[in-house]
């Protein structure tokens, strides 16, 4: 955050009050439990936690609560309970992220992630102290906390560009602001305009409008993406190239990772042998931890699965997961299919049974296993090696394990704690192969980077409620899959590359993007049209029942790439994404 | 029935003839004048090689000597064709002594595993075998234009990253 300058000062008049109107009972109640929402997190009390208390009284039902709580308190606090309690592992492991096999989690706190309900405006320490009211943005400030707010400016339909200097455009930029959010027109950035301005961002259909108003008199070919350069001119509107602090905090912001003490600015000290804290052994604490979610992932995953699975009638049908995936690309490409569209998931081509997929797979090698020789020596070795890449996934992805590591100060892509985990693996692994095998056949899915074949499980519920959510689910997955295909191979070969070097940040640009992406769609979606519910909810649906949708959890690492956003604004992203101009969002080729 | 080089190759391919499996220009007509069932196919996109070359593919299941025939494409050419799990003629032993050493070895994801130096690479030859076991099965064939392993890597390999695990719900 160098060459930063703001100006302290009284907060410049206070936000007016919001007033209920006649018809807000539904408001009421939302303000209301997201009050208690919020009281419960001041006191230290976890989303979960606050969630499990919140829903105790309610009798509307936990989804309303954290629909409501969305809403109200943002994305952030319902993904992460989500991620906290709708997980395979539920509460007992605390699966976060999904994917997150290249990023080891370490806990930390992101900068304004209690001030903002967008992520836009997180890691910045500037706009964090205008949010508390302790500090204000005004005419002559400059640096990067002013690149976002002129991001924001113009990402909220006001005529700002992106200067990094609070100059008179951007003056007035925030006075025409400031009229439309019914706010004094000051000019000044205090916590009652950045509140507004962070309030456009919460749902992402200001993003979505954003893509659908570029409008190029010729769509794409299904399928094929533009070469590189040759979009019309209309998908590039909006877009800017970062100057060079720009380019380097977006490329910075997109790991989560906190390494440094924040309040000596060293290193944190890996406190192995739990002297600070008083919990022993970081060896012991973490076998024993990684045991216990296995012990959860069995139970949620696997446990009696193979059983249902060999009877057909306790499986969904492939064809009726791909209807649902027509809506997920029809959706889509409302949104993006300007700048790309492809070919609908089909039941024939690129749609797997996960589960009879890798038991085939596990199965030939149990038996060239029991045969022995060279062969069963290499079978030995690959079971092993799925054994262990469940193991490593839980040590990078699971949040209990990530908060093991705050306790200890543990990185564990340091040379101590890395020798340690790795044993640690290695012995988990080794001992509950069987287990780890089984919960390899039931992990949620897979997709195939090349051919882009999407592996899901089909377990049904003898509940039709229940199987009617695993219809929306299968709709919001295929969201986040379809636009997988759409992404440009100049983003890929950049994304890949910076894998190699910075797996964090590749991942943040793989699967945060993406989800960044899944959510401005989501965020369009009727779930009362009835023909919709209708589509995806196949052999399920019931017209006179409309299920509330499942809310959308999603990778964490979305809110990440939406900070990458909140720095280059979103025309820079989606032009990266769909059309390769990685230099938009700070990319190098 | 087409007898073009074209149709011959592909022919051969299908019937696990992997010895000469160089491909040489084909059309994505040529393609499916050869084997029928794939123009009844579907495309589905994906990519291939370390740059991420946006392709096509379609797949067949039946009258191939191996578990998949997918036809990589661009469109209007077919940039390889690929046997998933092949039963070459006169089997793996055979065909290895027949194709000698490969220009490279690489690197590939065999599923969540990765395979180091399974993916022999016989560019000059247009034939890429991915091995398993040990080199004791094989795992995938590839038959492409020839072509130098520089290029095969950046726009044909396979299977240069692992599997994406999808969030639970």
């Amino acid at each position: 955050m160098s060459g930063e300058s703001s100006q302290n000062t009284a907060e410049h008049g206070a936000a007016p009050a919001r007033k209920p109107d006649a018809a807000a009972q539904s408001a009421t109640t939302e303000t209301a439990a997201a009050q208690s929402a919020q009281a419960l997190l001041a006191q230290g009390v976890t989303a979960p936690q606050a969630y499990a208390e919140l829903i105790r009284n309610q009798p509307s039902g936990k989804h309303d609560v954290l629909l409501r709580l969305q809403s109200t308190l943002g994305n952030a606090f319902a993904q992460s309970v989500v991620a906290l309690t709708s997980s395979p592992t539920a509460a007992a492991s605390h699966e976060h992220g999904g994917d997150s096999d290249e990023e080891p989690m370490e806990g930390s706190e992101k900068i304004g992630s209690k001030v903002f309900k967008s992520p836009r405006f997180m890691g910045d320490p500037t706009l964090e102290n205008v949010a508390k009211g302790t500090a204000t943005l005004k005419k002559g400030a400059t640096g990067l906390s002013v690149s976002r707010i002129q991001s924001a400016l113009a990402d909220a339909r006001n005529s700002v560009t992106r200067t990094g200097t609070f100059d008179d455009q951007t003056e007035t930029g925030v006075k025409a602001f400031q009229g439309g959010a019914s706010i004094a027109a000051s000019g000044e950035v205090d916590k009652a305009t950045l509140g507004a301005l962070d309030a456009v961002f919460v749902d992402h259909t200001r993003d979505a409008a954003i893509a659908q108003s570029k409008n190029p008199p010729t769509k794409p070919t299904e399928g094929t993406e533009y070469k590189h350069g040759t979009a019309p001119k209309e998908l590039m509107t909006g877009t800017s190239t970062p100057s060079a602090p720009e380019a380097a905090e977006a490329t910075d912001v997109l790991a989560a990772i906190q390494t440094v003490d924040k309040s000596t600015g060293k290193a944190v000290d890996f406190d192995e042998h739990g002297t600070k804290n008083g919990k022993g052994e970081y060896k012991v604490a973490l076998t024993k931890l990684i045991n216990a979610v296995v012990d959860s992932q069995y139970k949620s995953l696997a446990k009696d699965k193979a059983a249902a699975h060999g009877d057909p009638k306790n499986l969904h049908q492939l064809s009726d997961v791909a209807n649902a995936g027509l809506e997920s690309k029809a959706k889509t490409d409302v949104v993006f299919g300007g700048y790309a569209t492809g070919p609908a998931f089909d039941a024939t081509t690129n749609l797997r049974d996960r589960w009879a997929t890798e038991d085939k797979k596990i199965k030939d090698l149990e038996t060239k296993s029991a045969a022995g020789g060279v062969a069963g020596g290499a079978a030995d070795g690959q079971l092993a090696g799925i054994a262990k890449w469940r193991v490593q996934k839980i040590v990078n992805s699971n949040r209990q394990v990530a908060d093991l590591n705050n306790d200890y100060g543990a990185i564990v892509s340091r040379g101590p704690e890395k020798a340690i985990v790795s044993a640690a693996i290695d012995d988990v692994a080794g001992k509950r192969g069987v287990e780890l095998r089984e919960i390899q056949k039931g992990w949620p899915g897979a997709a195939d980077p090349d051919t882009h074949e999407v592996f899901m499980q089909l377990f049904k519920s003898p509940d039709t409620k229940a199987n009617r959510a695993f219809m929306w689910q299968s709709f919001q997955t295929l969201v986040h899959e379809y636009i997988h295909t759409l992404n440009h191979s100049r983003y890929r070969d950049y994304t890949a590359k910076l894998s190699k070097t910075d797996p964090a940040r590749g991942h943040t640009l793989r699967e945060g993007a993406t989800e960044y992406l899944t959510k401005t769609v989501l965020s369009t979606v009727n779930y009362s049209d009835a023909s919709l519910r209708k589509q995806v909810e196949g052999p399920y649906h019931d017209p006179a029942t409309a299920d509330p949708p499942p809310v959308y959890g999603g990778y964490a690492q979305a809110v990440e790439a939406e900070q990458v956003v909140g720095v280059v604004g979103a025309s820079n992203m989606f032009s990266a994404y769909f059309l390769g101009d990685i230099e938009l969002i700070g990319g190098k080729p | 029935m087409t007898q073009t080089p074209c149709a011959t190759a592909i022919r051969n391919l299908a019937a696990g003839k992997f010895a000469d499996a160089a491909l040489p220009a084909c059309t994505l007509g040529d393609a499916t004048a050869a084997l029928g069932a794939l123009a009844g196919a579907r495309d589905a996109t994906g990519s291939l090689g370390t740059e991420h070359v946006q392709v096509k593919w379609r797949a067949i299941e039946s009258g191939i000597a191996g578990d998949r025939l997918r036809l990589w494409h661009d469109g209007a050419n077919v940039v390889a064709v690929e046997i998933e799990s092949p039963r070459p003629a006169g089997g793996w032993s055979a065909l290895r002594a027949t194709l000698g050493a490969p220009d490279a070895k690489l690197s590939y994801w065999d599923g969540v595993v990765e395979s180091k130096d399974g993916q022999w690479v016989y560019a000059t030859r247009g034939v890429a075998v991915f091995t398993a076991l040990a080199d004791t099965e094989l795992a995938r064939v590839v038959a492409f234009p020839p072509t130098t392993v520089a290029t095969y890597q950046a726009r044909l390999a396979r299977a240069t990253e692992a599997p994406r695990e999808i969030e639970a719900p």
